[in-house]
């Protein structure tokens, strides 16, 4: 009865979220009939889709029970190695192999520090963050990467049909996400380590191993990010990602993941990333100044974890 | 409790539309510039020729304590080639130069640090304006003199920097020209950084009176990726602007590329700094134009003064660095002053 109870209500959450999505979607049109066009639309969800993709590894990483601070750093890191390779090779494959490999390296290495290192994935992993930016300013001696190759480029900015590639990419990545923590056993690892790490270990569950697994894919993940991000710069910048990971977490917090672990749904944190990407989008086509847009998003946090931890009481 | 839950949508709802009416007031008040932003020149050979040297005699015997927030970024590598040259010239050997690899903390124990060695003068790039106070009234208390560059703090003996409400006029008075005074603009600007707060209050001084109205307005200059976002959807909301305003090189790079996707041809552009990437944007014809500062002439005349100074002769409290456009007619002369200071133009 309990169980029912509780299910119901994480599902009429995350319809109320939608609720509120459509709300401000109403809202803009309202304001800017601009905001409906197709233009606009493909708009929003190309500035969403990196954050969505760095997001569903975000999620897992909270699931179970752990952070990564490093996502902004490796967004920067695995788009520039991107940039400098696509360089100096001028070949695309190999770029985009040499960032994933980025990614994979970075979060093996924050997992085994926080599984097997018994770290807190929020030291291991503000660690790497600020060796990654360290790395980038010294790398680029500050300066930007360009290229020449438009395949490259292509990642960021191209289009297949109507719908743009990162968008696509974006599409891959939440099914794997959803099919992974729902349908997969390594999911209910996951749900099972974040919920009770010292229960999953007792009934056989091998904890370190999963650690690792979702932090790599994480890295994976935030690397795929980081080269749209590059592409669609148009340069390897030093300074990129910057907060990058706040948008993801902030995106899976109001998606209703819990920060304590075992909670959460990829759907959920999908949602949350467009709100507020909807809500920037929305709010500078009306024209509301860009510190009023910083306030709103810190409300909406504040709306939503109320919301979450009054689910959880009743 | 499903009560409960549509009562605080209720609330979000109520807020934005509160938010929908409040917009476009006044803004939090600016905070200290920490490190200056984008520009030129980055490290390796420092092969840059040595601007004239004005040969102050009996200079010599002046200690130099040099503290820069940090040092990475182009625009301080060149600032220091510019104090190195300038030491050269003048025959000066007690130079100690130092950064502060953006912590506060370091950059107040090496001007105490620099005091100590017994510096007659500290040359200083503060990380933060209102931080490195205490420190710097320390030194002044001792006789050191301490001379800002690019970013001011208080009780300075004197400020070499680009004078950047003159940035922002420039840019104002171009647009103002071009479009005979009339017509639709959309801005990226920034109110975090004092240099990019003096280039916006330059700019907006500047088409004050005339009949330009800025449609849309972000502050997103800071970050090329929250800038791009910005003018993506600016186009979105005004594709019939006339001209789209970048104030440094992240916001005129990420309009230039969002007016790119949007397919626009007729839009004027603006940037400012002389980067790789503005320059090669100029050259090419994409962006129209820009206003350049020159930090290697900053840290040349930081160190110039402060030889006044010792010699007993007066300073001014702000000393400008001259800034110019940088448009299709010099900028190959530019590129080439740049690659002096080691930039790669592809």
């Amino acid at each position: 009865m309990n169980e029912k109870k509780k299910l119901d209500l994480s599902s009429f959450r995350e319809l109320l979220l939608i609720g509120v999505v459509i709300l401000l979607c109403i809202i803009w049109t309202a304001m800017n009939s601009q905001f409906i066009s197709m233009n606009n639309i493909t708009n929003i969800l190309r500035q969403g889709s990196y954050t969505a993709i760095a997001a569903v590894g975000m999620t897992m990483v909270i699931i179970i029970g752990e952070i990564d601070l490093s996502a902004g750093s490796l967004v920067c890191a695995s788009g520039l190695v991107g940039a400098m390779v696509c360089k100096s090779t001028n070949n695309v494959v190999l770029a985009v192999v040499a960032a994933m490999l980025v990614g994979v390296v970075v979060g093996g290495s924050n997992g085994v520090l926080c599984a097997v290192g018994k770290l807190p994935g929020f030291i291991a992993t503000l660690a790497s963050m600020t060796v990654l930016r360290g790395l980038a300013y010294i790398v680029t001696e500050g300066n930007s990467v360009v290229w020449t190759n438009d395949a490259f480029t292509k990642i960021g900015t191209g289009y297949v049909g109507i719908v743009p590639i990162p968008v696509i990419i974006m599409v891959i990545v939440i099914i794997f996400g959803v099919f992974l923590t729902t349908k997969l056993r390594f999911g209910r690892y996951i749900y099972a380590v974040g919920g009770n790490m010292e229960a999953s270990r007792w009934s056989g569950i091998a904890v370190v191993k999963v650690k690792i697994i979702v932090y790599m894919i994480m890295g994976i993940l935030t690397s795929i990010a980081g080269l749209i991000v590059v592409a669609r710069l148009g340069s390897g910048q030093p300074s990129a990602g910057q907060n990058f990971e706040m948008d993801c977490i902030t995106a899976a917090v109001v998606g209703g993941t819990s920060m304590s672990g075992g909670r959460g749904k990829i759907l959920g944190t999908v949602v949350g990333v467009l709100l507020l990407t909807v809500l920037t989008n929305g709010m500078t086509l009306v024209g509301i100044n860009t510190y009023w847009q910083q306030v709103f998003k810190g409300v909406i946090i504040v709306v939503s974890v109320l919301a979450d931890t009054h689910t959880k009481k009743s | 409790m499903k009560k409960k839950l549509l009562a605080l949508v209720c609330i979000a709802a109520m807020v934005f539309s509160l938010a929908a009416c409040g917009s476009k007031s006044e803004t939090p008040a600016e905070a200290p510039a920490p490190a200056e932003e984008p520009a030129e020149a980055p490290a390796e050979t420092p092969d840059a020729e040595p601007a004239e040297a004005e040969g102050t005699e009996g200079a010599t015997d002046i200690t130099i304590g040099v503290s820069f927030g940090q040092n990475v970024h182009p625009f301080f590598v060149a600032m220091q080639m510019g104090i190195e040259a300038a030491c050269k010239d003048n025959g000066i050997e007690n130079v100690n130069i130092l950064a502060a690899d953006s912590s506060l903390e370091t950059q107040v124990s090496q001007i105490e640090n620099l005091v100590t060695m017994g510096c007659d003068v500290i040359l200083l790039n503060p990380y933060d304006s209102d931080g490195v106070k205490n420190a710097v009234d320390a030194a002044l208390e001792k006789g050191v003199g301490i001379f800002t560059m690019d970013i001011d703090c208080e009780g300075s003996t004197a400020y070499v920097a680009s004078n950047n409400v003159k940035v922002g006029e420039l840019l104002g008075q171009w647009i103002v020209e071009q479009l005979n005074g009339e017509g639709k603009i959309a801005i990226i600007d920034g109110i975090s950084v004092t240099s990019l707060k003096d280039r916006t209050d330059g700019f907006m001084k500047a088409i004050e009176g005339s009949n330009i109205e800025v449609v849309a307005e972000q502050q997103t200059a800071v970050e090329r990726d929250d800038a791009l976002a910005s003018a993506e959807t600016i186009l979105q909301a005004h594709p019939d602007i006339d001209a789209f305003v970048g104030v440094n090189e992240n916001s005129g790079m990420a309009i230039l590329s969002a007016v790119t996707a949007a397919g626009l041809d007729d839009v004027l552009m603006t940037c400012v700094d002389a980067t790789a990437e503005t320059m090669a944007a100029i050259r090419d014809g994409k962006v129209d134009v820009g206003v350049s500062q020159d930090p290697y002439q900053m840290g040349y005349t930081a160190v110039e003064q402060a030889i006044k100074w010792k010699n007993g002769e007066t300073v001014e409290e702000f000393v400008e660095v001259p800034v110019d456009y940088m448009n299709k007619d010099n900028i190959q002369s530019l590129i080439e002053r740049e690659q002096g200071y080691g930039v790669e133009v592809e």
